[in-house]
């Protein structure tokens, strides 16, 4: 029999002359393709795997005897067990290929390529099997908290509200991961990784201030000591999906499709507003948010180019983002439309819309993170019965930050940041107030989305 | 013990003589001439003599490991990567006492530029970036208007403009005389252009290459000097050559600066050689490993030699054809030495292959004769 597999062997090779069997049991071959560089150098290779596979394909007794000396003895099985393998890891480009040192022949470049039967390709595992399953009403993820006691709260107490926070924070990640990425009007196409977890770190910030509404029941199901009086909980804990869902999309929509008023030049207004309400963000008279579009035209005759700078800017004139085109990129002779031509240029490219896109969405994530929108509220001195008092009040209000009082003209300003809507805000302040107040405080009038006024 | 005082004199004094030969003498005196410039250009290799074959300066031994081959990001220490240029003429700098000097004033010098941008470009020294700004725009309208905007805005972004690395700078004076005879006078028209590479963020302006300076005189450009006769009469132009009509002085100095062109790229030539790699010998053939995309020029005559530990010795002369990655040649006259004989014979039964850490280069000469002929 083994007189018979070596002469089987020889004329294998003289089919296949250019293919070689190594030492090690690999096989290797060297293919050319024209050109030079990296394209050339894959496409060289991809000819090299090509003959491996047809060599392999045409020797259905391959075998290398027992040769020993030369030839791993389980080498022997491995061209017959994994033959199918490698001929599909060959033509998907998954079997590794130890590649030699390009040389060049003439026009072309040229390859050793060998073929290395000792890696396998390997499906990648996916660890995280959590899955959002809409027909089912809850989400159930297990997770591990950390907590240290102090100020009169128990370790325990520490780690649970640790890993409430850790389960809500998974969930996000899923429903993001899962949901609201497909949706793109709602949260502006999420497509770069720094932004995606900028928003999921700030959603699961804000659901997790909420998790006692969120989670249906959870249960411990173990714990461990940790150095310090720590305690380190696991626990499987079981979210409602319906308010998660709602008070996600509340989220998403205020970061993703805010309400704005477009101020551009003539030629630049209605192609931005175009752009933007294709993005999901609408845009009006009375919002509270500004994008301020600009451009100008500069270069000489023959080439002229346009400079675009966008910003978004609250009514108060903070600066949440701003985004400028590369004026390099195009260039057109002077003429009584090149503003006209240059602007639709400019909206046409891809990389800059991008860009664009990445300013205004982290200009509204910025908003949100910051505590929201600035506003004024205006509340005139005689009705108010103790106006020291009022920071204090108007600090305690959920939702509301960055409070600052000052006086102007006959009124009382509060300078405040507050997440919600402005409607939403004047009769929480209606409440408040009245405990400071005199008997008659009036309704508060919206003015604009940035001022209210009790006057 | 007065004669042993004269003896050691005697001796000091033979000494001394023998020691003392004179001054030394390194350099010589010539005086410096005023003549028009000449071309020079590579001798065909089977013009060679044995003595001929040796290498020439300015050769570059890199290989092509470090390419990427991608012209837009090709690696620093690749031989193949050139660099980005934009050409400048001074502004006009005139002198002489000639008539006519105002409209010698008025050659438009970016015609110039453009008339130097596309012959430099064909040597595939450097990549040049044109200053025609009015056929780009032209063309870029054009293409606005027929391709639509989404199409013209994809261009766009993914073709930026080149970024110059130096930029080659022309620096010209032209000097116009007239020299008066009994019924005639003659009109002289002097073109002396010298350049410089510069890089322009550091003002470096770089030694390589040394083009030196050029000198062109009207009467090397006209068919018979008669042409530059000229007849005045109460200092005005009557007949013969009209330095009085812009077009014709203009017409003049562009030929002058042609010709002075042709010079400059003979010189560049000889100062950027092409340099290829041998990758093979069979027979007489050679095979390099860069073709047009080096610059090696149609029929060159290039120097083979190999290259071992710092020192070259010449193996032969051939004509070499260029492909578009690679060239191939013909080993006209192989250099009369031992390593010449060897790999001729090793060449003449198969193919020779450098081996050893010893590798064989191709260095061309200058410009090809028939470059000059077909290119300018």
């Amino acid at each position: 029999m083994r007189k018979f597999i070596f002469p089987c062997l020889l004329i294998s090779f003289a089919s296949f002359s250019e293919v070689a069997v190594l030492k090690d049991g690999n096989i290797s071959t060297s293919a050319c393709a024209y050109g030079r560089g990296q394209g050339a150098i894959t496409q060289a290779s991809d000819n090299a795997a090509a003959e491996l596979g047809r060599f392999i394909k045409g020797n259905k007794l391959l075998d290398f005897g027992d040769n020993k000396e030369s030839i791993d003895v389980n080498l022997n099985q491995v061209y017959s067990t994994y033959r199918s393998n490698i001929l599909e890891g060959l033509s998907n480009g998954r079997m590794q290929l130890d590649l030699g040192q390009p040389y060049f022949q003439g026009n072309d470049t040229c390859i050793e390529v060998a073929l290395n039967i000792h890696h396998f390709p390997q499906e990648n595992g996916d660890n995280d099997s959590l899955e959002w399953d809409d027909d089912n009403p809850t989400v159930t993820v297990t997770v591990i908290g950390e907590g240290w006691s102090k100020s009169g709260s128990s370790a325990r107490q520490h780690a649970e509200q640790d890993a409430l926070r850790r389960a809500i924070s998974r969930v996000v990640g899923v429903y993001l991961n899962q949901n609201a990425m497909q949706s793109s009007q709602n949260i502006m196409q999420i497509s770069n990784g720094d932004e995606y977890n900028a928003i999921k770190d700030l959603m699961s910030q804000q659901l997790s201030s909420r998790s006692a509404g969120l989670v249906k029941s959870w249960q411990p199901l173990a714990s461990k000591n940790l150095d310090n009086g720590g305690l380190q909980v696991t626990l499987q804990v079981v979210v409602e999906k319906s308010p998660f869902i709602a008070q996600s999309s509340d989220f998403l929509t205020q970061i993703g499709s805010p309400r704005v008023k477009v101020l551009a030049p003539d030629t630049l207004e209605p192609i931005l507003k175009t752009w933007l309400s294709e993005q999901g963000i609408e845009s009006g008279a009375g919002a509270s948010l500004q994008v301020i579009a600009k451009h100008k035209l500069t270069g000489s005759a023959n080439s002229k180019r346009l400079s675009l700078t966008v910003e978004v800017r609250d009514l108060a004139d903070n600066l949440y983002g701003r985004w400028q085109n590369d004026p390099s990129l195009a260039a057109l002779p002077y003429s009584n439309h090149v503003l006209d031509d240059l602007t639709r240029v400019a909206f046409e490219m891809p990389k800059q819309l991008q860009d664009l896109q990445k300013v205004l969405s982290k200009a509204f994530i910025n908003i949100v993170s910051q505590g929201g929108l600035v506003r004024e509220i205006k509340i005139h001195s005689n009705h108010l019965e103790q106006p020291e008092m009022i920071h204090s009040v108007i600090s305690t209000i959920g939702g509301i930050k960055d409070v600052a009082i000052f006086t102007k003209n006959q009124y009382l300003v509060a300078s405040v940041r507050y997440a919600g809507d402005t409607g939403e805000l004047v009769s929480i302040l209606q409440n408040s107030l009245a405990a400071i107040s005199k008997s008659s405080l009036p309704n508060g009038q919206v003015i604009d989305d940035q001022t209210i006024i009790f006057n | 013990m007065l004669k042993k005082i004269l003896v050691s004199a005697i001796l000091a004094t033979l000494v001394t003589g023998c020691q003392s030969t004179g001054p030394s003498s390194q350099t010589q005196k010539i005086i410096v001439k005023n003549k028009a410039s000449s071309a020079s250009i590579a001798k065909n290799a089977y013009n060679f003599s044995d003595d001929d074959i040796t290498v020439p300066a300015y050769f570059d031994t890199q290989g092509l490991e470090r390419c990427t081959f991608d012209r837009q990001k090709e690696n620093e220490g690749c031989p193949l990567k050139k660099p980005i240029v934009r050409i400048y003429f001074d502004n006009n700098s005139t002198a002489g006492k000639g008539k006519g000097l105002e409209h010698v004033k008025q050659v438009n010098n970016l015609e110039l530029v453009k008339m130097l941008e596309n012959q430099l470009a064909g040597l595939s020294r450097f990549r040049i970036i044109t200053r025609d700004d009015q056929a780009i725009g032209q063309e870029q309208a054009t293409y606005l208007a027929e391709q639509g905007a989404s199409a013209y805005a994809k261009r766009a972004a993914q073709q930026k403009i080149l970024a110059p690395d130096f930029i080659v700078k022309i620096d010209t004076t032209k000097t116009v005389d007239t020299f008066y005879a009994q019924t005639s006078g003659v009109m002289d028209y002097t073109l002396e252009m010298t350049s410089a590479v510069i890089d322009p963020f550091t003002k470096e302006k770089m030694s390589h290459p040394n083009i030196g300076k050029i000198r062109v005189k009207s009467a090397d450009v006209v068919n018979s000097r008669d042409e530059l006769n000229v007849v005045i009469v109460n200092g005005r132009y009557y007949s013969g050559f009209n330095f009085s009509d812009p077009l014709v002085v203009q017409a003049m100095i562009s030929d002058m600066a042609s010709r002075g062109f042709d010079i400059f790229l003979t010189r560049m030539l000889s100062e950027m050689p092409s340099t290829a790699q041998v990758l093979g010998i069979k027979g007489d053939q050679l095979s390099l490993d860069r073709g047009q995309n080096a610059g090696v020029l149609v029929d060159e005559t290039m120097v083979i030699f190999q290259y071992e530990a710092g020192f070259v010795e010449p193996i032969g002369v051939a004509k070499v054809t260029p492909s578009k990655q690679s060239a191939s040649g013909k080993i006209v006259k192989w250099k009369n030495s031992n390593l010449a004989k060897s790999i001729k014979q090793q060449a003449g039964s198969g193919i020779f292959r450098p081996h050893n850490g010893a590798k064989i280069f191709a260095v061309s000469v200058g410009t090809p004769a028939s470059f000059l002929e077909n290119r300018t």
